[in-house]
């Protein structure tokens, strides 16, 4: 039995277990708050995480069966297919119920976008700290052993070692780089490329709280990834408790957004959505809309904000995204 | 900034421009936006809108041509303190009576008495005074 694989399927099994319950929307529709507190709505929910658990059911009876782990990912993957399979169903059925007034868009001039002073900094101090680790490891070139680190598992033990390469003793940094990149992408697009909000709503509080949180892991994994950029320099692994500090502070700080971004989105708010219901494509989980300037919107299913891949900045930070993503495949293989 | 509304109904015949011009100008006749006062810029009407750029951009360059608002590159779009044109040329007052005319008849035509359309454009005059 692969317990990892388990634990991952009961993760993503468990998120789209409560999807539907932590928006607004029914299944990604706008309806009336009467249609959305009706039993019949309640009744599709229930319809759904009924046949979701099932799937969540056999798709771990399958995990305990497999004699190899080549199996999993595929196992895994079909069970998210499953899940957004029966959302798009829901999808379609909740589509009756649909506000028929999507066609007519509305904003206030008294509305309000998040305000994070000096939010700049989270974004500069990172780099900073990254530039200053290669600075530091170019001066002491010499010193850098020819056969180093370069990874190690949870409990902070060496598990892969590198030759002494440019490539691998900046590698690290310059994924840092991107990485934060990407996140004062976001960031940014929260603060300046979203709808504004009535001030003192929940709308308002989660869009401050999400680019908050950006800016916080920002900082976080800006400090990890200057000090691990230096331990082709250490003669010593980090110490297990280190790793275990920047993940768990890492994980506690997500998880304290998360639960507080769900009350957030489950409390009624008639900020202006804007968003017509036909943008919304598969299943409601993609928003693609060439005439909306808005970067990101509010999801309709889930909670948080979403790209709007319309925009003529969302394939840029596309390529972005498979940059990181690839660059440690390349890096460390 | 007062909580004034403003909305778009994309399947209106209405070009979206224009709707967004003729709610800007009743909150300026009326005295709610006042000199010196600043909107919103183009890319951010047009992103709490929900709408092209060039819609806003548009809506802003006819509200500046009537002489409400200052909007130039780089710069906060702000309310003029609007000299009050003379209705003195001849032409300008035919054009108004002409579309006056078209709206009664409209108006009639939806069923509304002679009382009511009466009634109606003196509150709306009424409710301009500045």
């Amino acid at each position: 039995m692969n317990w990892i694989a388990m634990g991952v399927l009961l993760f993503a099994g468990g998120i789209f277990h409560f999807l539907p319950q932590m928006s607004r929307k029914l299944f990604g529709v706008r309806v009336s708050a009467a249609v959305r507190q009706s039993e019949e709505a309640k009744g599709m929910v229930r319809r759904y995480q009924r046949a979701n658990q099932w799937a969540i059911f056999f798709t771990a009876f399958a995990i305990g069966q497999v004699t190899t782990d080549r199996w999993l990912p595929w196992l895994l993957g079909a069970q998210i297919a499953v899940a957004m399979a029966l959302m798009i169903r829901m999808r379609q059925q909740a589509l009756r119920f649909a506000l028929p007034s999507d066609r007519i868009h509305t904003t206030s001039l008294g509305l309000k976008a998040p305000e994070i002073p000096y939010a700049w900094l989270a974004t500069a101090i990172p780099v900073l700290l990254i530039a200053g680790t290669a600075l530091y490891l170019s001066r002491h070139w010499d010193q850098i052993p020819q056969r180093f680190p370069i990874h190690y598992n949870l409990w902070g033990e060496a598990d892969r070692w590198g030759q002494k390469s440019e490539k691998l003793v900046y590698g690290l940094l310059i994924f840092g780089v991107l990485l934060e990149g990407l996140l004062g992408f976001l960031a940014y697009g929260l603060i300046t490329g979203t709808r504004r909000v009535r001030p003192g709503s929940p709308s308002l509080k989660m869009l401050t709280a999400n680019a908050i949180l950006l800016l916080l892991i920002q900082l976080h994994l800006g400090v990890l990834i200057a000090y691990m950029g230096l331990q082709p320099l250490m003669a010593h692994s980090p110490a297990g408790w280190v790793i275990a500090l920047f993940i768990g502070v890492l994980f506690a700080l997500i998880a304290a957004f998360v639960i507080y971004l769900v009350k957030l989105q489950a409390a009624p708010d008639d900020s202006p959505d804007n968003t017509p219901d036909a943008a919304w494509r598969w299943g409601g989980m993609v928003y693609f809309n060439r005439e909306d300037p808005a970067l990101l919107v509010e999801r309709r299913l889930g909670i948080g904000y979403t790209l709007n891949f319309g925009h003529a900045l969302s394939w840029p930070f596309i390529g972005l995204v498979s940059l990181v993503t690839l660059l440690p495949i390349y890096l460390f293989r | 900034m007062r909580d004034l509304v403003l909305s778009v109904d994309l399947s209106s015949p209405t070009p979206a421009y224009r709707q967004i011009v003729d709610q800007f100008r009743n909150y300026l006749v009326e005295g709610q936006l006042r000199p010196g006062e600043v909107l919103p810029g183009v890319r951010r009407l047009a992103i709490d809108l929900g709408v092209h750029f060039n819609t806003v951009a548009e809506a802003y360059r006819t509200l500046a041509q009537e002489g409400w608002l200052e909007v130039s590159q780089g710069k906060a779009v702000r309310v003029l303190d609007r000299a009050e044109p003379q209705p003195d040329q001849v032409d300008v007052e035919q054009n108004f009576r002409q579309r006056l005319r078209n709206l009664v008849a409209e108006m009639r035509g939806h069923g509304l008495s002679v009382e009511a359309v009466s009634r109606e454009l003196r509150a709306a005059a009424e409710g301009m005074k500045s």
